[in-house]
């Protein structure tokens, strides 16, 4: 059995979690009561899934999903960079949510026939939270990008600067050539981009042009920001080690 | 030109076993489809339902509490008004 099946796990899983952690910072401060539960809703939706993959990934390298999460070091994360840049402002987080869902999604309609029966079941189960996910923050990114100017304008330099960091969750993985457990990133890119393109086309976003991704998650590179999601989220089980509720 | 305020909704969900829509709380929204998915969100956390409807309050007509006596009283004493002689089959308990 190749790795390429522990990385995509790792890789799905770590993105949500590292996500959901950084979304749960809106609790008692989103914009209103309503956002403020269903961001809260999406964070519980991902950590629920993230126990899953980092349960599969865990049982093949010898560790369990609490392990994984909150003893690892920064460098051994394999969350999408998309799912480690800031918070910013609350239109900044729908515009990441919702490239992250395009992703996501994108992802686990690929592996509905994922030859490793686990990580199927797995997609298959979490693809009905995506895609109410998916559903709730392109909403979100249609009106705020056909509102006031502001909105209009701050949703346009959330996508220009969140992009590059987009494109780094189509880098392929893949250990040979014709991995049959790694997925198709090429056709993924190709698909994910084209339905953004088509939903920005009916508001005042433009959709940038470039695919200049960035990369080095795969080689243990991230951004400052993630240390500080870590530290946050892995000190109580840093110090204490094996506490338990 | 787009308002600014988000009128109030009344939500109603119907559970997996159950046969009609009940209230469950207010919630803001802009319009239908935020109406439809801030319920979703806020009152079907706990898997209590299948159905949702979202009315606008002010198209919910209300009567007057004030009124109570006026239009309920009539109800109570007259048993010769209620079918209670009848002998309802075990099928149809639910009538």
């Amino acid at each position: 059995m190749s790795e390429s099946d522990v990385k995509l796990a790792l890789r799905i899983g770590d993105s949500a979690l590292i996500l959901a952690q950084q979304n749960s910072q809106w609790c008692g401060k989103a914009p209103s009561v309503e956002e403020d539960v269903a961001l809260a809703n999406t964070a519980l939706d991902l950590i629920g899934q993230a126990q899953l993959w980092l349960g599969y990934a865990g049982e093949k390298l010898g560790k369990s999903a609490d392990e994984l999460a909150y003893r690892r070091d920064s460098n051994a994360f394999l969350n999408v960079m998309l799912c480690e840049q800031k918070n910013g402002d609350y239109g900044n987080t729908i515009m990441r949510q919702y490239l992250f869902d395009s992703w996501h999604k994108a992802v686990l309609l690929s592996m509905q026939n994922h030859l490793v029966l686990e990580l199927n079941q797995i997609a298959k189960k979490s693809i009905k939270e995506v895609s109410y996910h998916l559903r709730r923050s392109r909403d979100l990114v249609m009106r705020l990008g056909q509102g006031s100017e502001v909105s209009i304008a701050k949703m346009q330099s959330s996508i220009d600067r969140l992009w590059s960091s987009f494109g780094e969750g189509f880098s392929n993985f893949s250990i040979h050539e014709n991995d049959e457990y790694g997925l198709d990133f090429q056709a993924l890119e190709a698909s994910c981009i084209e339905q953004i393109q088509q939903d920005l086309q009916q508001t005042q976003i433009i959709c940038p042009e470039h695919r200049i991704w960035q990369k080095g998650i795969l080689q243990g590179m991230h951004s400052e920001n993630l240390g500080h999601i870590l530290t946050d989220m892995q000190f109580l089980q840093k110090t204490y080690p094996n506490l338990k509720w | 030109m787009m308002s600014t305020d988000w009128p109030l909704w009344e939500i109603f969900i119907r559970g997996q076993h159950g046969l009609s829509h009940r209230h469950v709380g207010s919630l803001h929204a802009p319009d239908e489809t935020m109406a439809l998915n801030n319920a979703r969100d806020v009152y079907t956390r706990r898997n209590e339902g299948v159905s949702i409807w979202a009315v606008r309050s002010t198209d919910i007509i209300a009567s007057d509490p004030d009124d109570k006596e006026e239009l309920f009283e009539a109800a109570k004493s007259k048993i010769y008004r209620h079918p209670s002689f009848f002998e309802i089959p075990s099928e149809v308990k639910k009538l």
